[in-house]
Formats: structure tokens, sequence, C-alpha cells
């Protein structure tokens, strides 16, 4: 099953899929990849960059401060500004 | 018959209204546009962190925290009161006074157990004015630093959650829906409350995993700032869109009432001129 990922800023939706494959998010503590079925989780960010990968596909965006919620195989990344 | 110089004056002075009300619609619906766009802006953030409080809150371990406490006995409520700074907005203060009055009565509380958080200069003024308990008052800033209201704001209804001086936090404002329909609603803050059964009872990883409390709290602070601030800018696109309603209204019934006047200017001045011919028919009947 494939993860679902929702990154929004105060200003719009950066990121909404609903077939992301792997993320890479860089947490506080190091970079995490989440694969489907990774365990809940929250984290704030560092500055650095969100890598996933869709199907055939890899994108990056840029992330400084924020937070991260992953339950239900659903990752809701909410940046600030 | 009123006489001829004083409707005059009376239409002079209802079109005068009318095209001050007629300015005031068009600024209220530029700023209308403005207000709409920013809370469009902000919504999907709050959308989605509420999505994200709503989940960690259906997690049964995160329940130790203060945020969680449910109160045997529930004395002293707080209430975050949402109103505009301005009047001339139809009835959109009013309905919220009616709800804060409703939900302070429905309670059965006294005015010294009622907590009050105004922001908006309207609230603050009809609330003194009835004698309840200001714990805080924003004043009139609401339009310019909105995010820095919601800071202040959400600091001390947190501290006075945790400290016990309220055992419930509700907060009341007016919800956009449309242009023409913005109605008061009340959500309950404090304590958290899960929604729905536990469906994933795995426990969360808080990273960084030494101080968890800490980001916890950090969060759920935040989630109340958000929370603030998307009601403070729905009451302010609400505000706009209600005063927009209520000065064309105020200008179409200047247009009637212009109208009336006129008619009965017109007749006034009917009666002046067949009297003057009257005279003068008399006056040259009367050298025959």
């Amino acid at each position: 099953m494939p993860l679902k990922l929702k990154v929004v800023n105060t200003k719009k939706i950066l990121i909404e899929s609903n077939d992301v494959d792997y993320c890479e998010i860089p947490a506080k503590c190091g970079i995490e990849g989440i694969l489907p079925g990774h365990i809940n989780f929250i984290s704030f960010l560092n500055e650095g960059k969100i890598k996933y990968k869709t199907k055939d596909e890899h994108n990056e965006i840029d992330a400084k401060e924020g937070f991260v919620e992953f339950s239900d195989n659903t990752i809701s990344i909410l940046l600030k500004g | 018959m009123a006489n001829l110089k004083s409707i005059k004056r009376k239409i002079a002075s209802v079109k005068n209204t009318r095209q001050i009300t007629k300015a005031m619609k068009m600024v209220a619906g530029a700023k209308l546009k403005k207000a709409q766009l920013a809370m469009n802006e902000f919504k999907p953030y709050a959308a989605a962190y509420e999505q994200v409080v709503v989940n960690m809150t259906n997690n049964i371990l995160l329940r130790n925290s203060s945020f969680f406490q449910i109160r045997e006995k529930i004395n002293n409520v707080g209430f975050i009161v949402i109103t505009s700074d301005r009047g001339l907005c139809g009835a959109f203060n009013v309905n919220i006074f009616k709800e804060v009055l409703d939900n302070i009565k429905k309670r059965n509380l006294e005015n010294n157990n009622t907590n009050l958080y105004i922001a908006g200069k309207k609230g603050a003024d009809f609330f003194k004015r009835h004698g309840y308990q200001i714990n805080f008052n924003s004043g009139t800033a609401v339009k310019k630093e909105e995010s820095s209201i919601a800071e202040e704001l959400s600091k001390i209804v947190t501290e006075d959650f945790i400290n016990g001086k309220i055992d419930e936090l509700h907060i009341i404002s007016s919800r956009y829906f449309s242009p023409i329909n913005q109605k008061p609603d009340c959500k309950k803050i404090f304590p958290f409350e899960k929604t729905r059964e536990n469906v994933n009872a795995e426990d969360y990883v808080i990273e960084p995993d030494s101080n968890d409390e800490e980001v916890l709290s950090k969060i759920f602070n935040d989630y109340i700032k958000v929370e603030i601030d998307i009601r403070l800018f729905e009451s302010n696109a609400g505000e706009q869109a209600s005063r927009m309603n209520a000065m064309d209204n105020a200008t179409r019934n200047a247009g009637k009432l212009i109208n009336k006047l006129t008619l009965s200017y017109n007749k006034a001045r009917q009666t002046a001129v067949t009297l003057e011919i009257l005279d003068l028919v008399n006056g040259a009947n009367a050298l025959k």
C-alpha cells in the first residue's frame, strides 16, 4: 500500500499525493526514510530537503521549519511560513 | 402639506447618506476580497493541522499530557470571543453576543465564573458594559497584527487552563460559509477530547525523544494559535461581507426614501402652482 503525503505551509498546499512509495525527511535527529508500514512518529524538522518517490518520478522540495506527523500510512508535513 | 424647502433639504440629505453607504459598500467589497484571499490561503494549513491533532488525540498513550485533563467539577469556563472592531455591519456582532450569552446561560454560570478572552473592540465594549469579567482584551489591533494577537491569546489561555484558572475553554466566533452566510459557532478547545475510538492503538515515536513533553506541548500550543488565527481570518472576512450586505440594504432603502420624498415634493410643488394660478385668475376676475 503506497503512502499518502501531504505538505502544506501557511500559504498553500505544496504537495498532495496518494501514491508515494518512499519519502525522506530531514528530521531533527537526522534524515529519516519512510516506507509503508513505518511506525507512527512525530518529529520536528531541520532545514533540508524533503525527497519523495512516486511510481516513476523522484521529486524534492525545500523545508525550513515545521514538523511532521506520521500515522495510518499518512505523512503530514506542516511547514512554517 | 410639508413645505417645499424642507422636503428639498431632506432629499439632499438622504442623497448624501446614500452616497456614503454606497462608498462604504465598495470599500467593504474590496476589503472582503483581500480578507477572503488571506483566509483561503491559510485554510489548508489549519485543516491539515487540525487533522494531525485529531490523529494525535485519538492515541491513548499521549493522554497523560495536561491538555487532556478532564476536571471533575467544572467551575470556571473560559470563552474566547472574536468580534469586529467597528460597527455598521448588520447583525454580525449581535449574533456573536447572543451565542456567548446563550452559552453562559446554558451552563448556569455566574459572572465571576465566566472568563472572557476578547479580540475585537465591539466585544470588549459590550461585555464591559454588562459587567463580565474580561481576562484578556486585545483592544483594537485585530486587523493589523492578526498573528501576534493569536500568539498572545493562545499563550494566556493555555497558561490559565494548565494553572487551573479555567476548567474548560470554548471559542466563539463567526464562521464564514459564503458572502451571504456567516454563522456564529462555539467550539470546545480545552480539554482535548478524542473524537473516535482508537483505530491505530500504536504509540507514537516522538523525536527528539529526550523531551517529548516539550515537543507535544509546542505542537499543541501552536495548534491553539492556528485555531485562533483561522478564526480571526474568518471573522474578518465575515465582518466585511456582513458590512457589504448591510450597506447594500442601506443604499437600497435610501433610494426608496428618495423616491417617496420626490413624489411628495412634486405634489407639494403642483399644489403651490395651482394655488398661484387660482390667485391670478381671481385677481383678473376682480379687475373686470
